[in-house]
């Protein structure tokens, strides 16, 4: 792919670029792209509206300004194209003209934005996919392994119920990608306990509140549920459907991360003594770890195409810290320093990737 | 636009095209206001990134309206017969798929079912107006079945688009970046043929006022078939380009355009009336659509505030067009309106 759009007009591309930056240097306006200058790094991402996103943006943000002050990036923005595959293309391809060094893209196809990520990287720009990644061979990514999420929180349940009971799985969005990942590393850990049975699935699109109705809706169908299986952001909810359904005893029910699911563990717990579980997803920050890969490539570091960020779980003794921390909306983070992402980078350069992490929330460090 | 053809007017439509036709794209009122607002970008976008008018400055900022301005053109088709269509955003996705996955292995089948897909859009019409269906049940149901065709032919994003079709996307003439070329030929084509043919006429008089064009011996049917097949060839056009530039498939790479292709008729001067539409300034209506957001973000809008400001000029330019279509009916009556 990028060799078929590397030979496509290069000596125009040059002279296009030749002009572009002759203009820009020239008219003092838009970022620098003088090699020798702070590189600036524009993020490109295609929807805000939710907690896990607004965390994203912030994190991205607070680590960016802290790296403008100390001259290691120059300008920073971000753009959202509030859905539409088209016009994160031409967001890009904005980005391109303005000049920015580097282009941080949370993608809203993996396919449909190949064509724009060629042209920046032929016009020498540095592209780095993350959370929802691109094909582009060009682009670096930056990526939470959702396989192994989803192989982590059925060990955690198996080894609970000691191999053997019912289990209802919330899943996210049919087809998306993180969905598909999270349920083939369920299936891949479910084959190796012939006695847990998948007896349900819903669609709670990542969403507390969908995950609520659509497990309350199903709830008098099931047999006896000894366990939950969530994919972020939807655990409380699915919770929330037991308490009302008034189900004793609760089943186990693997937590997202979400303020709201932490106060719903804290509350449960209080009621069944002993009840106990665990809270995964992924960590918003990864557009921070994106920034420090951008970066490091940009300084002609090597830097492996494909870096892991891990994952952020919350186990029962980091619970009461957490749940202290996060407002009922927000999502578990911690802003991810440079030194953190170098971490992700050497590992995952190594071969050996660190797929989990459970910081406690900053303040209470 | 003639006014004879206007439904306040109340008079037949002649069904040839009337003499006295000066200006493609319509009466100045209704073309002037999105043309303006479109130069208004333009002019800020190159005062704040100078880079952007440069030749390849130029190419990434429009090529990526290309589609969008092919597919606010296919819009325009159908809200010219009173109608609105919520299928173009998924059509437009399973021409993409089509080209990506289908084409490249299978050329024959793959072209014939493009056609067939502009025929599928000439009986959605037909279906329309004979059994007066809203269009927007129908639109929307169809959306459906072209979006899980979409989904049956490539399930996960991929393919790859042929060589022949990615390049010519980005044919680079000298001087004047392909995209301006195509978006002039368009423009040009499509407001010529409305404006200065007879059967131009008879289609806009079919939607504004079908009674007429039925008693002047006219099919309404075949009117609004052939609004339907026209917007089913120009959705076909925009699936090729933006296959073009994707370089590869995705059922939901133009789910946006539904909304958006609606916006670009009605910023650029049409109305749900039926009939009334412009071509030019739908196509003006088109890049003012897609370069707010390029607009914002060359201007650092913060990104929380990018979605509304959007919303926000769109608002404005309709108030504003309100306001000169009020003007217009009070010169006009002589401030009797």
């Amino acid at each position: 792919m990028n060799v078929r759009s590397a030979r496509r007009r290069p000596a125009l591309l040059a002279a296009g670029l030749a002009a572009l930056t002759c203009l820009v240097a020239a008219c003092g306006a838009g970022p620098s792209t003088e090699p020798g200058a702070a590189p600036s790094i524009g993020l490109s991402t295609y929807y805000t509206g939710n907690n896990w996103r607004k965390e994203m943006v912030s994190s991205f943000q607070s680590g960016a300004t802290d790296a403008q002050k100390t001259g290691i990036i120059g300008k920073y923005s971000v753009a959202d194209s509030n859905g539409s595959v088209p016009q994160q293309a031409a967001q890009i391809q904005s980005m391109i003209i303005q000049g920015y060094r580097a282009i941080l893209v949370e993608a809203a196809s993996p396919t449909a934005l190949n064509g724009s990520i060629q042209k920046a990287c032929d016009a020498g720009i540095t592209v780095v996919a993350f959370d929802s990644l691109v094909t582009a061979d060009c682009a670096y990514k930056v990526a939470t392994d959702y396989v192994k999420y989803g192989e982590l929180e059925t060990e955690y349940v198996a080894q609970r119920l000691g191999g053997k009971g019912n289990i209802l799985m919330v899943r996210g969005i049919p087809g998306n990608s993180v969905d598909n990942d999270v349920y083939a590393g369920v299936q891949n850990v479910l084959k190796k306990y012939p006695d847990m049975k998948l007896v349900s699935e819903v669609y709670g699109q990542f969403t507390e509140s969908v995950a609520q109705q659509q497990v309350a809706g199903v709830l008098p169908s099931l047999p006896k549920i000894d366990a939950v299986l969530t994919e972020g952001n939807d655990g409380g909810g699915a919770m929330q459907a037991f308490r009302q359904a008034n189900v004793n005893p609760l089943p186990l029910v693997v937590m997202g991360n979400t303020g709201q699911d932490l106060q719903v563990w804290q509350k449960v717990a209080q009621q069944v003594p002993g009840y106990t579980t665990m809270s995964v997803s992924s960590y918003p920050s990864m557009s921070t770890v994106a920034m420090w890969v951008a970066v490091n490539v940009l300084a002609g570091k090597p830097v492996p195409k494909l870096v892991y960020a891990p994952v952020l779980t919350i186990p029962e003794q980091n619970r009461d810290a957490w749940a202290g921390h996060l407002g009922y909306g927000e999502v578990a983070n911690k802003v991810l320093s440079q030194e953190d992402s170098q971490r992700f980078i050497d590992a995952s350069a190594s071969g050996n990737p660190l797929h989990v992490d459970s910081p406690l929330p900053e303040a209470a460090q | 636009m003639t006014q004879s053809v206007k439904v306040r007017s109340g008079t037949v439509p002649p069904p040839t095209a009337p003499k006295r036709l000066s200006v493609p794209g319509g009466t100045l009122g209704s073309w002037f206001l999105p043309v303006v607002a479109a130069v208004i970008m333009f002019v800020v976008i190159f005062a704040v990134a100078p880079a952007a008018s440069s030749y390849l400055g130029l190419s990434l900022l429009l090529s990526s309206l290309l589609p969008l301005v092919l597919a606010c053109l296919a819009q325009m088709f159908v809200i010219a017969a009173g109608d609105v269509d919520l299928g173009i955003g998924s059509f437009v996705g399973l021409v993409n798929v089509t080209v990506a996955a289908i084409l490249p292995t299978h050329t024959l089948p793959g072209i014939l079912l493009l056609i067939g897909l502009v025929v599928a859009y000439a009986l959605m019409g037909m279906l329309i107006a004979v059994r007066r269906l809203p269009s927007i049940i129908v639109t929307l149901g169809m959306s459906f079945v072209w979006l899980g065709l979409a989904i049956l032919i490539l399930p996960t994003p991929g393919g790859t688009v042929p060589e022949g079709i990615v390049s010519f996307v980005d044919w680079s003439p000298p001087l004047v970046p392909g995209t301006i070329v195509a978006i002039v030929v368009v423009t040009v084509v499509v407001a010529l043929f409305l404006n200065r043919t007879r059967y131009g006429a008879v289609l806009r008089g079919s939607g504004s006022n079908p009674e007429g064009i039925r008693r002047a011996g006219w099919s309404v049917v075949r009117t609004k078939m052939a609004l339907y097949g026209i917007a089913g060839l120009l959705g076909v056009l925009s699936g090729i380009v933006l296959s073009g530039q994707a370089a590869s498939g995705d059922p939901n790479i133009a789910t946006s355009y539904v909304l958006l292709s609606i916006a670009g008729v009605i910023v650029g001067g049409g109305s749900f009336r039926g009939g009334d539409i412009s071509p030019v300034g739908t196509v003006a209506g088109a890049l003012v659509i897609g370069l707010i957001a390029t607009l914002l973000q060359f201007l650092d809008v913060p990104s929380s505030y990018q979605v509304g400001t959007q919303g926000l000029v769109l608002v404005l330019i309709l108030v504003l067009r309100a306001g000169v279509t009020w003007w217009r009916r009070r010169v006009e009556t002589g401030g009797l309106a």
